[in-house]
């Protein structure tokens, strides 16, 4: 294998400070490697956001180390990081993925026309036609379904071949056929494009399509699991969810 | 549900600053006009009442009581040493004496400057020595006893820079005095005189200095104990006999004199309302558009308000009680800083000279109107949108409410049609009109039709303009740009409100600008084309001088013609009209005019000329007679020898300026038309005459183009107190481009929060929203110039009889207000541009 597309070492990320301070993640040690498609699951609260938040440089750490790539983030300033976003890492989230004044075509070239770069036409008919969205393109988001708006977030995360595709919950808002179909859409760009993406979810079935789950408890990742199906990845869960009953 | 309302009030009290800080500036402006016109008002009666006589003998004019202001021009009606000798006779006179004040008796400092101000008279008066009728106190030095002395009111003497004892220069209607400053005193009972400047000089100077030797401009009355001054007046009309005598009591004398007074002050007041009334429909404007964009924000949480039971109605009254907060916290506020406007008012208007000693003071009116106007403003703005927040259905608190596409509708843009149709037509119908009076009124209340016409239509144009100008935002940015123009276009109806709030203030700008620009190039126009004179003698203020001037000029080597101009009331046929004299010279040697049937040039004593709309109005022809009754009560009769087509330097009917003096007119001059001989050396011609002028500091002498230039910094000047004025609306509307602004981006946090993430610089972020705000304010300027330019056209064309015949559209001044709109949208962005970039992107994601 190359190096890992996203690794973090030491990774801890606490909120406020004295009696309040609350430890969202705890010297965290993760690879995220590249060409894989990595799930990270755990209950509410467990740090799993949190984790995507800091890879992606979204958030600032509290202590540790993050790579992309081979870029350090820690010591990057605003500017510098927002670049690093746009230029090297895409985006997905649950809900409110796309700007309502932009058309869906728009849409997908924001971050290289915010960059003032040149879209790659080849790469980015590509892209839409893997997802289906040709007929799509001239429409605003409010006249596309859930689905179909989710799909243009994808589209503007791949268009720019970013080293990492983050996605929060991206099907939390689907009907479970569309949620299936975007899952699908996700998987074979890792198939055919070798494209690394991390997906952080609490559904059994999203994350069975992973290469990968990462479980986080408490701000640690707890276990992991290759090449996971839903029934495995549900009994894992229910195994959690009795561990504290059993420490009592 | 009122403890829900204010919760709400003060949860969103940040998003309500604006609003309020409008509402507070407008009641501001109310409150303070009114308070420093209280104050004016309470100045002057306490002069007034602190000059008043228990009674006064004064003769009434024949015509002209319409005309509240003395011009000082006209000879004095004069009351004689005979009738003082008749009132002392009356029983229960204690005391009487003749007395004569005067305007036209200018003191000059030690700078060889007039001393006071320009505005305010100059008045001169004989000392009375009778304790009982001088309403004067002696503070300093003697009183005047002898020829050529002189003493002052104790407020002008601070300004002189003369000491007591010391010569002093005194410009009087009948010359110059070199007289000798004898002391000081104190005017009245509080010793305000408001800017006025006082001489007194011993009697039989002041009657040959300012009425005739044996004759007084009044008899002052002291009642003695034991009468009433209604009864000794009455007594005293009996003894005279003379209907043209008005005998007045003390009370009489306060409230005519009072009236005269608010009549002036009540002018003030209209025009410092309208420029308020102005500002405060700006400032409804932004109060409209917090409403609409707070509800259109809240509405998921009145909807469950709904849902749980409230009524439509408690929704509407709900968000009524959160406009009423906000009125009652600004007519509060708006108060306090009115209360320091006035203040400051009165602090400028006390280095012009103008002390207010009456002194600002809160009043009950002043509150209570300011409460009326920012209450109702408030309330009548927020009606709108309180009506659509009670007509959120419940089932909306179940859906997610985002910033949805808006239509402008069918039905606005008809009746916008409709307005611009009736603007139309009423402009058309004012210019078709023959009467320049109503052409002119026409003309004005279709520029206000128009400016709500385009109100009306604002979404619409706000889209045609957008789209057009829309591409050059490219240049800031392609995806910002792109971003800034649609955003804006999201919500037309917001934007276009945002922008017409600057429309009005900016509209009126231009018209102005329009028509003043106009005027001043007619002005230049018409003295190049019929000016005839070289040089023009006269004072800037209007203020009439001694006619030795003309005499002596017309001693200066080379000058051929000194033409005198005066004019005042006289009465036709029963109709009080106004009358131009003119002598020295032959009329067409300093006014060019055209279309002349019968003579145009010398005209002989009992000899008159007409321009011919005023003849076809009167019947008149040439060989007419005309009957003319003057102020004096001198009834003459004119032959019509010429009609003449008017232009804005000659206009109406003109007599000869000796027959004028023979019944008491024009006893002062008030500008000279000087022409010279055909070798005189202009430059040598100049000097002489200058040095004539130098006796009288009021004087200069200027050619023609000082002329322009100087009717041109006047107009400027007006120009710059309307802007001044405007300035206010300006402000209020830019305001509320920062309130749409900061309203928006909290609306758009989560699209801001959106694209940080995908990688939007703050730079990016700041840039967009100042597109937007620039965007805006240029949209209000395109609109308001627009508007303007068409508005000051029509009232060219309205007014162009009346002497602005040419239209001059600045094109600079407009590129400056351009300009001037890009600056403001720069500016309203500031704050909400800083406070976008710096969202954080976790939370704007989060954000519900």
């Amino acid at each position: 294998m190359t190096e890992p597309a996203s690794r973090a070492r030491q990774l801890t990320k606490t909120y406020g400070s004295g009696d309040t301070q609350v430890v969202a993640l705890d010297s965290v040690d993760v690879d995220i490697n590249t060409g894989e498609f990595t799930a990270v699951m755990g209950p509410s609260g467990s740090g799993k956001s949190t984790l995507m938040h800091c890879l992606a440089g979204l958030d600032s750490i509290t202590k540790g180390e993050v790579y992309l790539g081979d870029t350090a983030l820690a010591g990057l300033n605003d500017t510098a990081l927002t670049k690093l976003r746009r230029e090297r890492v895409g985006f997905v989230f649950q809900a409110f993925n796309l700007i309502p004044t932009l058309t869906a075509r728009e849409n997908i070239t924001l971050p290289q026309d915010i960059a003032g770069h040149k879209v790659d036409v080849d790469w980015l008919n590509q892209v839409i036609a893997i997802l289906d969205l040709e007929s799509r393109l001239s429409h605003k988001p409010t006249e596309l379904s859930g689905g179909q708006q989710q799909r243009v977030a994808v589209a503007r995360a791949m268009a720019a071949r970013p080293t990492v595709i983050f996605a929060d919950e991206p099907t939390g808002n689907l009907d479970s056929r569309s949620g299936a179909e975007l899952l699908g859409f996700l998987r074979r760009s890792v198939d055919e494009n070798g494209q690394t993406i991390v997906m952080v979810t609490h559904d059994p079935a999203a994350a069975s399509y992973a290469d990968r789950i990462l479980f986080l408890a408490d701000g640690r990742i707890v276990d992991e699991m290759r090449e996971p199906t839903p029934d495995k990845v549900l009994n894992r869960m229910v195994a959690f969810e009795r561990l504290p009953q059993q420490g009592e | 549900m009122l403890t829900a309302t204010l919760r709400t009030a003060f949860a969103h009290k940040g998003r309500l600053v604006l609003s309020t800080l409008a509402v507070v500036l407008g009641v501001a402006f109310v409150t303070g006009t009114l308070m420093l016109t209280n104050a004016l008002d309470r100045t002057f009666v306490d002069i007034i009442e602190g000059s008043a006589q228990d009674v006064q003998v004064t003769r009434e004019p024949a015509v002209g009581q319409e005309i509240t202001t003395d011009p000082g021009d006209s000879a004095p009606l004069l009351l004689s040493d005979d009738a003082v000798a008749t009132v002392q006779g009356v029983p229960g006179v204690s005391a009487a004496a003749g007395g004569i004040a005067r305007e036209g008796v200018y003191l000059i400092d030690s700078s060889g400057e007039v001393a006071g101000a320009v505005g305010p008279p100059a008045i001169g008066l004989n000392w009375e020595s009778d304790p009982e009728l001088n309403t004067n106190t002696l503070t300093a030095g003697r009183a005047p006893e002898r020829k050529n002395e002189v003493a002052v009111d104790d407020v002008t003497f601070g300004k002189l820079g003369i000491a007591i004892g010391e010569p002093i220069s005194v410009v009087t209607p009948s010359g110059t005095v070199d007289a000798e400053l004898v002391g000081t005193f104190k005017f009245g009972e509080t010793g305000g005189l408001a800017g006025a400047t006082l001489a007194a000089f011993e009697p039989k100077q002041a009657q040959q200095l300012l009425a005739e030797p044996g004759y007084w401009t009044a008899i002052d009355v002291a009642v003695a104990d034991g009468y009433t001054d209604e009864q000794v007046a009455a007594s005293i009309s009996e003894a005279l006999g003379d209907g043209d005598l008005l005998v007045r009591t003390r009370a009489e004398q306060v409230e005519q004199q009072s009236d005269e007074l608010r009549d002036g002050l009540a002018f003030f007041n209209y025009i410092m309302v309208g420029f308020a009334a102005i500002a405060l429909f700006v400032a409804a404007f932004l109060i409209y558009n917090t409403f609409s964009i707070l509800i259109a924000q809240r509405g998921q949480e009145l909807a469950l308000l709904r849902a749980i039971g409230a009524t439509r109605v408690q929704v509407l009254r709900s968000v009524l009680v959160e406009a009423l907060i906000v009125a009652v916290v600004s007519v509060i506020l708006g108060v306090g800083l009115g209360y320091l406007l006035a203040l400051g008012l009165a602090a400028l208007f006390d280095s012009f000279g103008l002390s207010l000693t009456a002194g600002i003071g809160i009043t009950a009116s002043a509150v209570l109107w300011a409460a009326l106007v920012g209450i109702v403003v408030t309330l009548l703005a927020a009606i709108v949108p309180a009506y659509r927040a009670g007509r959120i259905k419940p089932v909306a608190a179940m859906r997610e409410i985002g910033a949805s596409d808006e239509r402008i509708g069918k039905v606005r843009t008809a009746v916008g049609v409709v307005f611009l149709l009736a603007t139309a037509a009423l402009m058309a119908t004012g210019l078709a009109s023959d009467d320049g009076g109503s052409r002119a009124l026409l003309v004005a209340l279709g520029t206000l039709l128009l400016l709500i016409s385009v109100v009306i239509l604002a979404p619409l144009l706000s889209v045609i303009v957008v789209s057009v100008i829309g591409p050059l935002f490219s240049l800031l940015g392609r995806t910002t740009g792109r971003l800034s123009v649609r955003n804006a276009l999201r919500s037309p109806k917001r934007m276009a409100t945002t922008a017409s709030a600057l429309t009005i203030g900016l509209g009126l700008v231009v018209a102005v600008t329009v028509i003043t620009s106009s005027a001043k190039a007619s002005l230049g126009e018409l003295v190049d084309q019929s000016f005839g004179a070289e040089f023009v003698v006269g004072t800037t203020a209007q203020q009439p001088f001694s006619t030795e001037v003309a005499d002596e000029i017309r001693n200066v080597d080379g000058v051929e013609y000194v033409i005198s101009e005066s004019g005042g009331p006289v009465s036709i046929d029963g109709e009080e009209t106004g009358i131009t004299a003119v002598g020295g010279g032959p009329l067409d040697e300093v006014y060019s005019v055209e279309d002349v049937s019968g003579d145009f040039g010398q005209l002989e004593s009992g000899q008159a000329v007409v321009n011919t709309e005023y003849a076809k109005e009167q019947g008149w022809d040439l060989g007419s007679e005309v009957r003319i009754l003057f102020p004096s009560g001198d009834e003459r009769s004119f032959e019509i020898v010429g009609i003449y087509a008017s232009n804005g330097l000659i206009d109406g009917l003109v007599i000869p300026l000796d027959d004028y003096r023979e019944v008491g007119g024009a006893s002062q001059d008030r500008s000279l038309y000087v022409t010279l001989t055909p070798q005189a050396d202009t430059q040598q011609v100049l000097a002489d005459i200058e040095a004539v002028a130098d006796t009288n500091p009021l004087l200069q002498v200027l050619d023609q183009t000082e002329l322009k230039e100087q009717t041109e910094s006047q107009l400027n000047q007006l120009l710059y107190l309307v802007y001044a004025m405007l300035a206010l609306s300006v402000v209020i509307a830019a305001m509320g481009v920062v309130n749409t602004l900061a309203l928006s981006v909290i609306e758009r946090t989560r699209e801001i929060g959106l694209l940080r993430a995908v990688g939007a610089t703050r730079r990016q972020i700041r840039a967009m929203i100042r597109a937007e705000a620039i965007l805006m304010a240029v949209l209000g300027a395109i609109l308001g110039i627009a508007v303007g330019v068409g508005a000051g056209l029509a009232l060219q064309r309205a007014m162009a009889d009346a002497g602005i015949e040419v239209l001059d559209i600045p094109i600079a001044t407009l590129i400056v207000i351009l300009v001037l709109a890009i600056i403001i949208g720069v500016v309203a962005a500031a704050v909400p541009a800083r406070r976008a970039a710096k969202l954080d992107i976790l939370k704007a994601i989060a954000t519900e």
